[in-house]
């Protein structure tokens, strides 16, 4: 019986884990939709990473809890951890503005670093749950609101997936995405709008840093 | 980029429709995929100095 309800909670809990990643994503979506912010390359890594995050907790509300399904998040966490560890370096050094707007004073790539290192904080105290682990039959599993609650998380998910893949190929195409996006570039099919401004440069993250204006002009950008 | 948003979602309906082994697969394949992209990144250089 106890651990039929650590089996709940830990469920329950993974569900909302799940869930509150999604609503990161959903805040970064309205900053990108509201504030036409682009995603940059690592911006959208770090995306997938949440992503990547978060299918480990569904893994643990859709079957029985593993620790695999921890192994998983865990990886997926440090993963992320670096690769916006990698972004906070490179808008490290004094003057730089960093990317995109700030958010409570952090730009969003500090914020997701110190995410992951929460997540793996959490994960390392959740994963330690032994109970978690037993194999509990219980009908209620299946009937209760932990059910709804499951294929919510998957259907959120899901969707923040397809969005921000229509985002992407909107912005990058099929192609490798530029490292400072200034515009989308597959957005004039779409909106039937071709932009009359033309592009003045497209800049690489070491120009951006180092204040080097391209000498080339941009030419073959739209498609 | 479009590709690995693609690949998860495919991982997130194998999960979704049960199919356990096939999803920690591909997501596995998908971790790979995201730090070879990520490698493809990092070219620029850090202005840092120690």
């Amino acid at each position: 019986m106890k651990a039929l309800t650590i089996v709940k909670s830990i469920k329950m809990l993974s569900a909302i884990d799940a869930l509150g990643l999604s609503f990161i994503l959903l805040i970064a979506f309205v900053l990108q939709i509201g504030w036409h912010e682009l995603p940059c390359p690592l911006c959208l890594l770090q995306r997938i990473g949440i992503l990547a995050i978060a299918f480990g907790f569904l893994l643990n509300v859709q079957f029985k809890i593993h620790p695999s399904h921890y192994t998983l998040s865990l990886l997926a966490a440090l993963l992320t951890a670096v690769i916006s560890a990698r972004q906070v370096f490179l808008h490290i050094t004094p003057g730089d503005p960093g990317y995109g707007s700030t958010l409570l004073g952090l730009h969003l790539y500090t914020w997701v670093f110190l995410l992951c290192v929460a997540i793996i904080v959490y994960i390392a105290i959740v994963f330690s749950i032994s109970p978690q682990y037993e194999a509990v039959r219980d009908k209620t599993l299946r009937r209760s609101s932990l059910h709804v609650l499951t294929h919510l998380a998957f259907v959120v998910i899901f969707l923040l997936t397809v969005f921000n893949g229509i985002s992407t190929y909107l912005e990058c195409g099929f192609k490798a995405c530029s490292d400072n996006p200034v515009k989308y570039t597959h957005s004039n099919g779409i909106f039937g709008k071709a932009p009359r401004r033309r592009a003045t440069g497209v800049y690489t993250h070491s120009n951006w840093i180092f204040g080097k204006a391209p000498r080339k002009r941009a030419t073959g950008v739209y498609v | 980029m479009l590709a690995l948003f693609f690949i998860y979602g495919i991982c997130v309906l194998l999960a979704w429709f049960k199919q356990r082994q096939l999803a920690i697969g591909l997501f596995i394949a998908l971790l790979v995929a995201t730090a070879c992209v990520f490698m493809h990144h990092i070219t620029s250089q850090l202005n840092l100095q120690f």
